[in-house]
Order: C-alpha cells, then sequence, then structure tokens
C-alpha cells in the first residue's frame, strides 16, 4: 500500500492557564473539503486538520466555520435528509451538506497526490454562526468514513505520530 | 403534496425532499439491482446512475441540470443518527 503520511506528529497544545501547565494530544490528519464534482484532487486548496476520532461511528463531522474555511457555502448543496447528533449531552438534528473530503500527504519528495474519501451521506454540520473553538471544537472523521476509504492508519502512541497507507491501485492487500 | 416551485430565476425547482420520499421508496429494489453504486433523483425519478459520486455530478451537469435540480444518494443503508464521543458542541 502506498504510504501518504509518514509520521505525522499528533496536534498538541498546553493550557497554561492550569496550574502546573496541561497538555492534550489529538490524532489529526490533513483534510481539503471540495465540492464533490471533482474529477481529480483540487489544484489548492485550503488545508484543515482534522480530528481521527474512533469514538465517531459515522462518517465525518464539522462547524460551518469549517465550510466557510474551505471556501464552501454552507447554505448551498445540502441534502434533504437532516443528521441526529447523539452525544453524551442529549442530541441534535443538524444539516447535511455534501462535499467530498481529501486526504493530503506530508511526503516533501515525490508526494502523492490527495486522496479522496467520499462521504457517502454528506457532511453534517453544526450550523451555528460561532468560531469554533480551535482545541476543542476541530472538525472529525470518523470510523465510516475511514473504512469506505480502505485506508491503513498506524497511530504511534510511543512517538505520537500517525501515518497512514492507502489502497493499492491494483487492489491486492500488502 | 409536493409541487415545484420557481426560483428567483424562474427556474423550475423540484423540492429535494420529494427526491428523498421516492428514493426510500425505491431503495429496497435498488439495494438488490445496484448495491453501492449512486443514483441521481429529479423529482420522483431517478434520472442516472454511476460508479462514482463525482461522476454522477458530471453526468447531471452536463446535461444542464443545476446542482439544485437533482439529488445524488448512494444505494445502500441510510444512516440518519450518529453518536459521536465527548465532543463539545457549544
Amino acid at each position: 500500500m502506498p504510504l501518504l503520511i509518514d509520521r505525522l506528529p499528533f496536534h498538541s497544545w498546553t493550557d497554561a492557564s492550569r496550574s502546573p501547565p496541561l497538555t492534550y494530544w489529538t490524532v489529526v490528519v490533513p483534510i481539503m473539503v471540495t465540492e464533490p464534482t471533482l474529477a481529480g484532487p483540487p489544484a489548492v486548496g485550503r488545508v484543515q486538520n482534522w480530528v481521527l476520532d474512533t469514538g465517531n461511528r459515522g462518517e465525518a463531522f464539522a462547524w460551518r466555520h469549517h465550510l466557510v474555511l474551505a471556501g464552501l457555502d454552507p447554505d448551498a448543496g445540502r441534502l434533504p435528509q437532516p443528521m441526529t447528533i447523539r452525544t453524551v449531552a442529549g442530541k441534535i438534528v443538524v444539516p447535511v451538506r455534501d462535499v467530498d473530503l481529501w486526504l493530503v500527504s506530508n511526503l516533501t519528495a515525490g508526494a502523492p497526490p490527495p486522496q479522496r474519501i467520499v462521504l457517502h451521506r454528506g457532511l453534517p454540520f453544526h450550523d451555528s454562526p460561532a468560531i469554533p473553538d480551535p482545541h476543542f471544537q476541530q472538525p472529525l472523521i470518523g470510523v465510516r468514513a475511514l473504512r469506505s476509504a480502505g485506508l491503513r492508519v498506524e497511530i504511534d502512541f510511543a512517538r505520537d505520530t500517525l501515518s497512514v497507507w492507502t489502497p493499492d491501485p491494483s487492489g491486492k492487500s500488502p | 403534496m409536493n409541487q415545484a416551485v420557481s426560483d428567483a430565476t424562474g427556474r423550475s425547482q423540484v423540492p429535494a425532499e420529494q427526491s428523498l420520499r421516492a428514493f426510500e421508496r425505491d431503495l429496497p429494489v435498488l439495494f438488490q439491482q445496484r448495491p453501492g453504486e449512486w443514483v441521481a433523483y429529479r423529482g420522483e425519478q431517478p434520472i442516472a446512475f454511476a460508479a462514482a459520486k463525482h461522476q454522477l455530478y458530471q453526468q447531471c451537469l452536463d446535461r444542464g441540470l443545476a446542482r439544485d435540480q437533482f439529488v445524488v444518494f448512494c444505494i445502500e443503508a441510510q444512516e440518519t443518527e450518529i453518536t459521536l464521543g465527548p465532543v463539545v458542541l457549544d
């Protein structure tokens, strides 16, 4: 399987308001969000860090702000079926916008093109005008999307890094 | 009853909800015939199929349809509820 992301460091930040300071880590992947109509990977685009969320049994979840950051109109391209989001705090119903996700390589030499991740049910998003907290409200990519993309993912908690391989174009397993 | 409406340009728009209801009605049969493929609906009618979502969009756009005149669905069980971990929504 071709390597796409090589030992990408976890996202980490330290809450210095705590005494002593408290550090958090999040496993993130570089993602571009585009319209679902592109025949190939976008030539340019804003790369965002999406949390690799193995506790998310859906495909993905984001905030309105993340669509705006990607240059997409959150009010266009909506799918007719909303999504119910269930959390420990209860459940809400949110709109769904059809998009494609593209997983972006961090390789410097001979980097492969971004890998499309098709969202079968579109992207449910929290339709709030507020700017999400950059540490606690990052967009999420879930198990269903990772499975349908056929990715191999290695999370190294000894080195705090993530590596990702894409399916072999020949269709052969490693 | 669903009815076609017109937007500011006068172009006819068929409510997407009408397509959703039709797709839900047709899904059991479609899933037997074309599991995993993509289908586009305009109103109550399926108008195109493709193996990939972006190809289906292009087929429809090439026919001169605007994005808001059709809806694409994957022919599979439709997820309507997802459970997130300890995410902070507000």
